[in-house]
């Protein structure tokens, strides 16, 4: 199954950039990992905001000085933008991250696709095979309902027919009791 | 409202929940989610939980703001007031509290409004994924069982 969702546009920041332009661009896009790039714009690592507090906050290292390369994970964790779901999915696996930047021929990022989107596709995937299903048991209910009303008619005919051989009605008697019968049983209902 | 046969405590593995006092520095509580690998920490008053905060929370409160960890206290940055779920809460439950609030984490409390777990969005994912793997068994293990012996009375194997 070929990964062909146009991907969101990766966010991204230089290696050389100071910490907190890294946070400030995580802020401003409301993203947590950024791609990060070197100076020919290409995928050179990932650094995510778990990244700045592990790496950077809790070892008391001071942030004003420190670069975004001081603290990301290198080299990128990469996919092309043609690989199927089961790669990537396997990818994400086998290297344990959620996200990978989508590059080209050049290591440029183009994109990036995160585990929660391929999830979505395969709950979305699931849920449309179940559709069928879902429709095939209303035929079958409905097919029920059908066979019982069938029954019921059946029964009153059956007992329409039992007194006429009882009592001596007409035949245009026998008709109209008989749609009255019917109607009673289907009105109980 | 009876206990579900599958309440949501059973879902997570058991572990610790991490805490911090709102008064510590993000420094602090960086520190604590290193040491302790996590993602987010419940924010305690003494001994109520009061907030959570998520690496998130420090990255951006702190370095996006250029403020200095050690003098920031967590209590600033933490996320509140706490939306917390019954550990004899059903899975359903659980989804339509994350769905409601659009978060991704909750604290689990026992019948006194004590902290005894945390449950993820994705521990949620991962039970559901289960139950579909486990589905997919049942498949695999009923064409199983239809594929009758050669020898059978009925249809001499003939179907």
């Amino acid at each position: 199954m070929r990964w062909t969702k146009k991907s969101i546009e990766p966010v991204t920041i230089a290696a050389e950039a100071p910490l907190r332009a890294a946070a400030e661009r995580m802020e401003d896009k409301a993203v947590g990992s950024l791609v990060v790039v070197d100076g020919e714009g290409r995928a050179a690592g990932v650094v995510t905001d778990r990244d700045l507090v592990v790496r950077a906050l809790a070892e008391a290292r001071d942030a004003d000085e420190l670069r975004v390369a001081d603290v990301m994970s290198a080299p990128a964790i990469v996919a092309r933008p043609d690989e199927d779901v089961d790669a990537l999915l396997e990818r994400m696996w086998r290297r344990g991250v959620r996200r990978l930047p989508l590059v080209d021929d050049d290591g440029v990022p183009v994109g990036v696709v995160s585990l929660d989107e391929l999830v979505e596709h395969l709950v979305l995937e699931l849920s449309d095979l179940t559709r069928p299903l879902r429709a095939r048991q209303r035929r079958i209910a409905r097919r029920q309902e059908l066979d019982e009303l069938a029954q019921e008619a059946d029964q009153a005919l059956d007992a329409i027919y039992e007194r006429m051989r009882k009592v001596n009605w007409t035949a245009r008697e026998a008709f109209l009791r008989g749609i009255d019968e019917l109607r009673a049983r289907l009105g109980r209902r | 409202m009876s206990t579900p046969a599958d309440p949501v405590a059973k879902l997570v593995p058991a572990r610790p929940v991490e805490t911090v006092e709102g008064t510590a520095s993000a420094a602090d509580a960086a520190r604590r989610m290193a040491r302790g690998h996590v993602g987010s920490l419940v924010v305690l008053e003494g001994e109520r939980p009061v907030g959570i905060v998520t690496d998130r929370d420090l990255a951006l409160g702190v370095l996006a703001h250029g403020l200095c960890a050690e003098r920031v206290p967590v209590a600033e940055l933490m996320q509140s007031p706490l939306i917390t779920l019954p550990e004899s809460a059903s899975l359903e439950e659980a989804t339509r509290l994350l769905r409601k609030h659009g978060i991704l984490r909750l604290p689990l409390v026992d019948d006194e409004g004590r902290l005894v777990g945390l449950i993820s969005a994705d521990d949620l994912q991962i039970a559901l994924a289960l139950r579909l793997f486990t589905a997919s068994k049942a498949i695999r293990t009923e064409w199983q069982n239809e594929a009758l012996p050669p020898e059978c009375p009925s249809c001499f194997g003939k179907e």
